[in-house]
Order: structure tokens, then sequence, then C-alpha cells
């Protein structure tokens, strides 16, 4: 223990005294305990630093030791209390969580160390628990109830909003981890995702939809069922309609909250019959060459 | 301890505490009319006169240096008790 303090310093008999503040200040930031949270060595170390300091850091103690009137080992400081023997334990007003509060998924080990921990007496939020649930695209449309299977087996029941959109996140009041000591209860969160349709698309709170028109119905206006997310509805479409036309069925988009509902978008796609009909193509023959009687276009109108 | 108490323990005069308390560097309980200091609070004054002191740190520099400290004395409580877990 008693090492010879101008050793444990690094520095020469006759330095001088600033020097020796300065080796000592050199040191000390290295080997504090309090840096060194983990490093016994280090406290040792630093505790023999500490006394070589108080010697030699006092001129006039130091210079009592040059003439060997007291020993290395004379004149050691109490032992004081660091910080650290007492922010080991936690549970005090500087305790932090601030080094890992975002670690995604670890609230529960988290609330749970910190609530073993020193905190005991302290009412304490249940940790909220995080899911994740992908809905059919009409059923984020529509709404209604989904059953969520949790980790350990049991289930829960999620009303869905109609029209909930993809990456919007639930949250049920209460439904996650019991709190302490009669803190309240945490809040499941639950990540919505919403598959692709094959029909329809997403845009806002309306939907667009691209709709086959048979080419009789482009030319002459007809009724036709469009599919929306309620079922399929009858549409009139115009005559001379081309593709690229788009249509507005109001109203039969997606529900807001305040209740009225967006807009669906029906573009027209023309389509041939899908056999090949050969007195159609005499017609458009005829059609294109000028030659086509009037009597036929009377006729069909 | 009170207020007196903790003055002499950590060799402090009373302006410097106030301060430090309104810098949030110290946090005792107890209220304006009598503060209430415990043994974590002493070894805080005496962690805070030393990086003030013998490490030369300027007044900016500590409450830096001591959120450090704690965040890493929270780290080490949780990496502990994932240990102690994981081996029972």
């Amino acid at each position: 223990m008693a090492s010879d303090p101008y050793t444990v310093l690094g520095v020469k008999r006759d330095a001088a005294q600033d020097d020796i503040q300065k080796a000592y200040r050199r040191l000390a930031k290295k080997l504090h305990p309090d840096l060194n949270p983990g490093n016994k060595a280090a406290e040792d170390q630093f505790k023999e630093l500490s006394a070589a300091y108080d010697l030699l850091g006092d001129p006039e103690k130091r210079a009592r030791f040059d003439r060997g009137e007291i020993d290395a080992a004379g004149q050691e400081r109490p032992a004081q209390g660091f910080y650290r023997d007492f922010a080991a334990g936690g549970g005090h007003a500087y305790s932090s969580d601030a080094g890992f509060a975002d670690f995604a998924g670890a609230e529960d080990i988290i609330a749970e160390i910190f609530g073993r921990q020193g905190r005991a007496n302290v009412r304490r939020r249940g940790a909220d628990l995080h899911f994740h649930l992908t809905l059919d695209f009409l059923d984020a449309i529509n709404g209604g109830k989904q059953q969520l299977t949790l980790p350990d087996g049991s289930s829960l029941d999620v009303a869905i909003p109609p029209g909930i959109r993809d990456g919007q996140v639930l949250r049920l009041l209460g439904k996650g981890r019991p709190g302490l000591n009669g803190g309240p209860d945490g809040d499941a969160l639950i990540e919505i995702e919403v598959r692709e349709h094959p029909l329809f698309q997403r845009i806002g709170d309306d939907i667009r939809v691209e709709l086959p028109v048979p080419l009789a119905d482009a030319v002459l206006g007809g009724r036709i069922s469009v599919p929306t997310p309620d079922g399929p509805v009858t549409m009139k479409v115009p005559k001379w309609s081309n593709t690229g036309s788009v249509l507005r069925l109001k109203g039969k988009g997606v529900p807001r909250r305040d209740g009225t509902r967006g807009d669906e978008y029906v573009a027209l796609k023309i389509v041939l019959p899908e056999k090949r009909d050969p007195e159609l193509e005499r017609l458009i023959a005829q059609w294109q060459s000028g030659t086509a009687a009037p009597s036929h276009a009377s006729a069909e109108a | 301890m009170r207020t007196a108490d903790f003055l002499m323990q950590a060799r402090l005069d009373a302006r410097a505490v106030d301060a430090w308390v309104m810098s949030g560097w110290l946090r005792p309980g107890g209220d304006l009319a009598g503060r209430e200091f415990s043994d974590v609070d002493l070894a805080r004054a005496r962690l805070i006169t030393e990086l003030r002191g013998d490490f030369g740190l300027n007044d900016e520099a500590i409450p830096v240096v001591l959120d450090l400290i704690d965040q890493v004395h929270g780290l080490r409580r949780l990496v502990r008790a994932l240990m102690e877990r994981s081996r029972s």
C-alpha cells in the first residue's frame, strides 16, 4: 500500500509543485472510480494516487515526507463513499434509463428491473405492448372486429374503425402489461398493415378502379356493373366513352370519421370481345373505307 | 440529513449548494422550506467538487459528465439484471 508517492504520481523527487498537481490531474482523470464504475483495479490505484497527492500536493507535508518525518502510509485519507457506491443500486433521484430507453421491446425488461430495484414503492404504469396486424384491403375499408392472437396464446378482440390506413397504429387502452403498485395498466399498440387489392387502389379517401368496358357499351352507352368496396353497383356509361375516361361514383369511397365517404373513380378501359367476330370485322372494314351504309348506324342507335 | 449537516459533511457553502440544486445537479428530497439530503446526494456533491476542483472541469461540462455517468450506471444496472436473468 505504502508505495513511494513520487513513483505513484510518476514525477521526479525535485518536481515543481505545479508539475505534481498536473500529474495528479492527468492520472485522476484516468483512474477516478466514478469514471470507471466497473474497474476495481482503478479504484485501488486511485486510492493510492489520492494518498500520494495528499502528501505531495501539500508543500508542507511534502517537506516533512522528504525529511522522513512521516511515511507514505501515514496520511491516507479516510475512506469516503464514492458516488458509484450509491449510484450503482438505482432507485434514487439520479437513476437514468436514458442510455437504453429506446431499445425496442425492452420495455417489459426495463419495467421489471426498475420495478424490482429501488422503485418498488413507486406507482408505475405498465409497459406498452406492440403488435402487428395485417388486414385485407376490404376489411380495412369496411372496418369490423378482428381477433389478434398474442404470443402467449390468448387472443385480443380488436375493433377496426372503417377506413383505417396502412401504417396507422391502434391504441387499446389498458391492454398492455399490468401497472405496478396500483399504477395504470399499459396499452396495446397495434400497427396496421393493409394488403393490396387486385382491383381497388386507395388514394386518400378515394378508391380508384379500372373497369373493362365492352366496345358496344363504350360506343353506344349502356349500364354496366362496377365493383365497389360495398359490393357491385350499376353505373351508366355515357355514349362514346373512351379508354381513360374517368367516371365518379359519389360516396362509394372510403368511410371517414365524420360519417361522410370518399368517392370511387372508375377508369374505363375499352375491351374487344374475346372471340373474333367476323361481322364486327366486316363492319369496321366498311366504316374505315367510308362505305358503311348510313342505315347501319341508325339501326343500331 | 438536513441542510446544515449536509453543508458540513460536504464542506460546501450554502450558496454553492443552492446553485447546484437550481441547476439540477443535486436533487435532494424535501421542499424549499427544508431540504432533505441523502447519502447519494452527499457522494454526488463530493463528485461534483472533485470534477470542478481536481479535474478542472468548467461548469458547462459538469451536467454533461453527470448525465453520462448516470447513464452508465443505468446501463450497468440493465446489464447486471440481464445477466442474472440469463443465469436463472
